[in-house]
């Protein structure tokens, strides 16, 4: 939709002026992963069980960070409602932020992955496809979560800073189920439970990503 | 054109506006003068879709919810905020908004526009730069992009020099003589006098007397005159 | 001038019903149900502990359920019935999880394990106490309201799925013991419907008077606004 598409231009074209949020997720994702390394200092076939764990922690926390800067940009000038009173569907608001957060987060993973597999001593991954669907349908999750639960918040005191501990508790599959379907992707060990993980993952997508957006205008200014 | 009946708004159990009627004819202006609090700008909000509020609102016939997106379509509102990314140019800001309203012919009209606001110049620079003279400007071309129907502003000319505010008036005449309605919420009725047709006062949320530009003559009216001679109807 | 819950005296249906029912289910909780074979007299807890377990996720229901009544009326009611719901939504999670931990100790000799039914009861304490933390504070603008209301609904939603990923992660890990009673005698079943159907009880009851309460301080809210705006 074109109301989508110019949105998620603007978000773009903003961040491409100041690179906050990008420069925040990557710097904060980055130190991470060097204090995981430091933390765990744990040789060669032994870091390749923590792997999996560690990066998710990252990504998330990083995310959590990055989405919570996007919401406020919105607001502080109060141009939400600007972009409300338009003669848009009510989720267009809500898929705009989606996508863009995606693109987002699509940035940061191509740099702290292979920070990170550097990081845990990492040759090669064995099935890179495998991999990259669990961090695909990972992340997609989380973001689905995140946008709604950011876009809602706005510009509420605080906000920022209660995101983790409102989010983190939903995203509890998002984070077991990326845990598990990159491990057995790293290892190259798959088990009748991963493709039940990838299930999960594409439900738990499907489910915060339509609801949202079905939902949207009970949820914007009325 | 928009007709509303015991629109009313409420935060909480407080009363802001109390159960009013307002209506706007097809190419009728009318200001809305009144003082701090008085509930101006809570009904331009209502009206504009951005509060909630009990009562029925009613566009071209058709309540406003039935026709939600053709009502948007047709509102162009200028608030206290000039509602435009600071990080973005004019010419980004107006063509999302372009983009937004789903125009045709979108370079055009914000060439257009930006040209009739005096912006054309600066039109490549980041908002955030502006004076607020020019964001001021900006936010009229935002509201008229889209040659909206109705306009619902909030102290429009504030804040713009005189050159500006006679560009302004220049525009709002012609978009009167098409057609237009507009509900212009102000402190300066005097600014506002050669172009509305009704002069509103509003007072501890409810509308408490008016007055026809045409029939009373400018420099013997006041809204302190009005209220001390009873001139204009009581509700 | 509501009627019924001024008074304060007089107890209500709810209340009536609890006052007679609790009682009951102490006597069978204690006296009439056999003693368990091989946990002894401790597995009495149980019986409590599947009561305050089903209310906490009744009430979490009730959150939802009056977050999308809110989302969809705007009335503040809605609202404060939800956020009084997520309030004793908290306090049966948290004596949940209490009376497991004290029912472990001497059958599993643990505190803690992180068998799935606890893990996700534990997740639902954290979600409930972000809706609190969320719907915290006296002075509510509509748009923390909103917030809440949504977190609300889509944690509800979410639940299911986070109890179905703690087992499939768990089934990874054999779980040395397992806690459920597949069978048992009828007056043990009979007990267990009697403190569930009394606890719900004295829920409601519970619910019905916070409800009250928070009402009357919304009105006292209103009064003090108005007669400061005059």
């Amino acid at each position: 939709m074109r109301a989508v598409r110019a949105l998620v231009r603007k978000d773009v074209l903003l961040e491409r002026r100041s690179w906050e949020t990008l420069a925040a997720t990557g710097a904060f994702a980055f130190l991470l992963a060097v204090m995981f390394h430091f933390g765990f200092d744990i040789q060669g076939g032994e870091a390749r069980r923590f792997f999996p764990g560690a990066l998710w922690i990252a990504l998330l926390f990083a995310g959590t960070l990055g989405l919570a800067k996007g919401a406020s940009g919105d607001d502080a000038e109060g141009n939400g409602r600007g972009l409300a009173m338009a003669p848009i569907d009510r989720s267009a608001l809500f898929v705009g932020k989606f996508v863009y957060h995606l693109m987002l987060m699509a940035v940061v993973e191509l740099v702290v992955v292979p920070l990170f597999l550097a990081a845990f001593s990492f040759g090669a991954v064995a099935w890179p496809g495998l991999f990259i669907l669990g961090l695909a349908l990972g992340t997609w999750g989380f973001v689905a979560i995140g946008t709604l639960m950011a876009t809602v918040a706005g510009e509420l005191k605080g906000a920022g800073l209660i995101m983790p501990i409102i989010v983190f508790p939903l995203l509890v599959p998002v984070a077991l189920g990326g845990v598990a379907v990159v491990e057995a992707a790293v290892l190259g060990e798959m088990d009748p439970r991963t493709m039940t993980w990838i299930r999960l993952l594409v439900v738990y997508d499907v489910l915060f990503t339509a609801i949202p957006a079905m939902l949207y205008e009970y949820i914007v200014e009325a | 054109m928009l007709v509303a009946r015991g629109l009313s708004v409420s935060a909480g159990r407080r009363t802001i506006l109390w159960p009013t009627d307002f209506e706007l004819r097809p190419g009728e202006w009318k200001a809305l003068v009144g003082p701090n609090g008085a509930g101006k700008s809570t009904l331009l909000k209502a009206l504009a879709l951005l509060v909630p509020f009990q009562g029925a609102l009613y566009f071209m016939g058709d309540p406003v919810r039935k026709v939600e997106s053709a009502y948007r379509r047709e509102l162009g509102v200028v608030l206290h905020e000039p509602l435009v990314y600071r990080g973005l140019s004019a010419w980004e800001n107006l063509m999302l908004y372009a983009d937004l309203y789903d125009l045709d012919g979108a370079e055009e009209a914000v060439r257009a526009q930006l040209e009739a606001v005096d912006l054309a110049t600066f039109a490549h620079e980041p908002v955030g730069r502006y004076s607020r003279g020019m964001l001021q400007r900006l936010a009229l071309a935002r509201a008229l992009l889209h040659r909206p129907r109705v306009l619902l502003l909030d102290e429009p000319i504030t804040g713009i020099d005189d050159r500006g505010i006679e560009d302004a008036i220049a525009i709002f005449a012609a978009a009167k003589r098409q057609g237009v309605s507009a509900l212009w919420v102000t402190h300066r009725w005097d600014r506002a006098w050669s172009v509305v047709d009704e002069v509103v006062q509003i007072k501890g949320g409810r509308l408490h007397g008016s007055v026809r530009t045409d029939e009373v003559e400018k420099a013997r009216w006041s809204p302190e005159h009005a209220a001390a001679k009873q001139v204009g109807i009581d509700p | 001038m509501q009627a019924s819950n001024q008074s304060g005296r007089k107890l209500s249906f709810f209340g009536i019903l609890a006052t007679i029912l609790v009682p009951i289910s102490l006597y069978m909780a204690f006296v009439y149900a056999p003693t368990e074979a091989t946990m002894g007299p401790v597995q009495r807890i149980f019986y409590y502990h599947v009561a305050t377990a089903w209310n906490a996720f009744l009430f979490f229901g009730a959150v939802a359920v009056c977050s999308g009544a809110y989302l969809y009326t705007r009335n503040e009611r809605w609202n404060q019935a939800a956020r009084t719901a997520g309030e004793l939504g908290v306090l049966f999670t948290s004596l949940t999880l209490i009376a497991g931990s004290l029912w472990a100790r001497p059958i599993w000799n643990v505190w803690w394990t992180w068998d799935p039914r606890l893990t996700t009861t534990l997740i639902l304490w954290f979600i409930y106490v972000a809706y609190l933390l969320i719907q915290s504070g006296g002075a509510q603008s509509e748009r923390q309201r909103r917030f809440g209301a949504v977190f609300g609904i889509v944690g509800f939603l979410d639940i299911p799925l986070i109890h179905f990923s703690a087992r499939l992660w768990r089934s990874i890990h054999p779980v040395v013991i397992q806690p459920d009673d597949i069978g048992m005698p009828m007056e043990m079943f009979v007990t267990m419907m009697a403190a569930v159907v009394a606890f719900t009880a004295l829920g409601l009851w519970l619910w019905e008077r916070r409800f009250a309460v928070e009402s009357l301080k919304e009105r006292v809210e209103t009064l003090k606004d108005e007669a400061l705006s005059v």
